[in-house]
C-alpha cells in the first residue's frame, strides 16, 4: 500500500503543491502551472540552474492517478533536501546569500520573459552550506508590469537583513514570531528619525510604508495603471538589479561575540582538544551516519570530523555570530554536508503556521542516528538550571547514538558558570550521578577521561 | 484578464516597487498620478462617471 502525504506547508499556491509518495518528493501542477513549467524548461538559464544546483533537481514523472492526492496536469519529482530549515534558524550571511540567490534567479527569469510570483525566504533551502531554490512553481510566464513579489521579498529578506546590518539587532526572533516577516509599517516605526537615511531605508521602508498606507485601490487596478503609465519588464529588471546591489552590500553589525573566540579563550589544553578529536575519529571510524546533530557546535570543528564520513550534519548553536563564522568557513573550505543553524536549545524552534503544521518543530524534521553533545551538558544543567535527569531524558528522546561530554564542577568553565549561582544549588551535578542517569536510558559503550582531569567523554547507545 | 497570482502583492507595494526601480520608475508613478488627475477633470471621464452614477441610482 502506497503512502501519500500532502506537504502541510504547501497549500498557499493552489496551482503547485508538494506531496510525498513513499518518501519521494513530488510536486503536482495544474494546467496553467504545467504550461509555465514548459516555458521554464525551454529557457537557457533554468537548465544551468538545475546543473549548478541553484534550483532543486526537478523532472517530470508519470504517477498512477490512484497514487495522487488529487488531479494534476503534470507531476514533477524533486530531490529530497537532507534537512529542512527555516530563515529564523539561519545566520545573517545565510539569509543574505539566500536573498541574492532569489534575486539572481528572478533577474534571469525576467531576462527570459518569465517572472516569479512571490518573494518568500522560506522558498530557499540548504544542501549543507549551499542554498538552493525549491519552489519551482514560483516561476511563471511574464505578464509585464511591477515586481509582484517585492512586498514579500522586503518582509522576509530585506527587512530582517536591514535590522541586523543597520541596527545590530538579530533578526531570527522577528521571523520566528511572524512567518510573513516584518511589515513595512513596523519597519517604518523602527527606522524613524535619522535612521530613515540609512542605506536603502528611505525607499524600501519609508516610501513603501507611505504608499501602502495611502494607496487604497485594489492591486489589479494599480497594476493596470502602472502598465498604462509605462511600467514594463525593463523597469522590473531595474528594480531587481538595484535590490541586488543593496542586498549584496549589506553586512552584519554583529561582528563579534564572546563565543566566537571560545576555542581560543576557553580552558581546554591542547592535549584535551587533541584527545577529544582523536576519540571522535575513533568513534566515527567505520560508522555509517546518515544524519547527525552536533548540539552546541560552536565553530563546527567536531561537525567537520563527523561530516568526513559523508552523512549530513546539522551544526546547531545559540550564538548567531559564531554560527555565521562557521557558515563562512564551511563555504570557504567547500564542506558540502554541514548545515549550520542558529537555535537556543532551551527554546528550540516549535511547530509554526497554519494549524501548527506549516513549519515543523526542529525535533520533528528527521531523527538523527548520531547526536554530539560536547561541552553542552553543563550549560543546560548549570547555566539554565535544567535538572540533570531531564537533560539525559531529553537527549534520549532525540534518539541515535550519543557522544556526550561531562564537564565536572571543578573544571574552570563549569566553575565560571557556578560562580554566578547560589552555592550548593546543584548538589547532584556530579559525574557519578550523570553516569547513573545515562545508564538508565543508554548502554554506555565507551568512556574516556580527557588528560586535563575535569572532562569525560561517553559513547552511549539507546536502550 | 486578471493577471495577479495567488499572492496579493499590495497596491501600495507595487507603487513602491516602481519607485525602487529608480528615476525611471518614479517618472512612471508620476505619469500614473498625472493620468488620474487628467482623467478626473476630462469631459470624457466626467461623462463616464456620471453615466455610471446614473446606472447605480436607477
Amino acid at each position: 500500500m502506497s503512502s501519500v502525504v500532502e506537504e502541510p506547508g504547501s497549500f498557499r499556491d493552489p496551482s503547485s503543491s508538494v506531496f510525498y509518495l513513499d518518501g519521494r518528493v513530488l510536486r503536482g501542477l495544474d494546467e496553467r502551472a504545467a504550461d509555465d513549467w514548459t516555458a521554464l524548461s525551454a529557457t537557457t538559464f533554468f537548465p544551468k540552474a538545475l546543473a549548478d544546483g541553484s534550483v532543486v533537481s526537478s523532472e517530470p514523472v508519470t504517477v498512477a492517478d490512484s497514487q495522487l492526492p488529487r488531479d494534476y496536469a503534470l507531476v514533477l519529482e524533486h530531490e529530497r533536501i537532507p534537512f529542512i530549515s527555516y530563515p529564523y534558524e539561519w545566520t545573517f550571511d545565510m539569509l543574505r546569500d539566500a536573498a541574492v540567490l532569489h534575486l539572481e534567479l528572478l533577474l534571469a527569469a525576467l531576462e527570459a520573459g518569465l517572472t516569479m510570483k512571490d518573494g518568500y525566504s522560506f522558498n530557499v533551502q540548504w544542501r549543507g552550506a549551499t542554498p538552493t531554490f525549491i519552489d519551482i512553481g514560483s516561476f511563471e510566464r511574464g505578464t509585464g508590469g511591477p515586481w509582484v513579489g517585492y512586498r514579500q521579498f522586503c518582509q522576509t529578506f530585506l527587512y530582517p537583513l536591514m535590522l541586523e546590518a543597520h541596527l545590530g539587532v538579530p533578526f531570527q526572533r522577528f521571523l520566528l514570531g511572524h512567518l510573513d516577516g516584518i511589515e513595512p509599517t513596523e519597519m517604518r516605526a523602527i527606522f524613524g528619525g535619522r535612521r530613515r537615511w540609512k542605506k536603502g531605508v528611505f525607499k524600501n521602508v519609508y516610501l513603501h510604508s507611505v504608499a501602502e498606507t495611502r494607496v487604497t485601490k485594489d492591486s489589479e487596478k494599480v497594476r493596470k495603471d502602472l502598465g498604462k503609465a509605462g511600467f514594463g519588464d525593463e523597469l522590473a529588471k531595474a528594480a531587481v538589479k538595484k535590490m541586488l546591489k543593496l542586498v549584496r552590500g549589506l553586512r552584519s553589525k554583529r561582528a563579534d561575540s564572546g563565543w566566537k573566540a571560545y576555542r581560543e579563550t576557553c580552558s581546554y589544553s591542547d592535549a584535551d582538544r587533541e584527545a577529544k578529536e582523536k576519540f571522535l575519529r575513533e568513534v566515527m571510524a567505520g560508522r555509517v551516519t546518515k544524519l547527525a546533530w552536533d548540539l552546541g557546535a560552536n565553530d563546527g570543528i567536531y561537525s567537520r570530523i563527523v561530516a568526513e564520513q559523508g552523512g549530513c550534519v546539522i551544526a546547531v548553536d545559540n550564538d548567531d555570530v559564531t554560527v555565521n563564522a562557521m557558515y563562512r568557513s564551511l563555504r570557504a573550505d567547500g564542506i558540502g554536508n554541514v548545515l549550520p543553524l542558529v537555535m537556543n536549545l532551551m527554546d528550540p524552534s516549535p511547530a509554526r503556521g497554519w494549524r501548527g503544521t506549516e513549519r515543523s518543530a526542529f525535533t520533528d524534521r528527521g531523527a538523527p542516528d548520531l547526536v554530539l553533545a560536547l561541552a553542552l551538558v553543563h550549560h543546560l544543567a548549570i547555566g539554565s538550571n535544567v535538572p540533570l535527569p531531564e537533560v539525559v531524558s531529553w537527549l534520549r528522546s532525540i534518539g541515535g547514538t550519543l557522544v556526550v561530554e561531562f564537564v565536572e564542577p571543578h573544571d574552570p568553565m563549569a566553575e565560571r558558570l557556578l560562580a554566578n549561582k547560589r552555592a550548593g544549588l546543584f548538589p547532584d551535578y556530579r559525574i557519578d550521578a550523570f553516569e547513573a542517569e545515562l545508564a538508565k536510558h543508554y548502554t554506555i559503550e565507551r568512556t574516556v577521561a580527557l588528560p586535563g582531569g575535569s572532562r569525560t567523554l561517553f559513547v552511549a547507545e539507546p536502550r | 484578464m486578471h493577471i495577479l497570482g495567488y499572492l496579493d502583492p499590495g497596491s501600495g507595494s507595487m507603487i513602491a516597487s516602481a519607485i525602487a526601480a529608480g528615476f525611471a520608475g518614479v517618472v512612471v508613478v508620476f505619469k500614473m498620478g498625472a493620468r488620474r488627475a487628467v482623467g478626473f477633470v476630462s469631459p470624457k471621464r466626467r461623462k463616464a462617471a456620471s453615466e455610471a452614477n446614473d446606472a447605480d441610482n436607477s
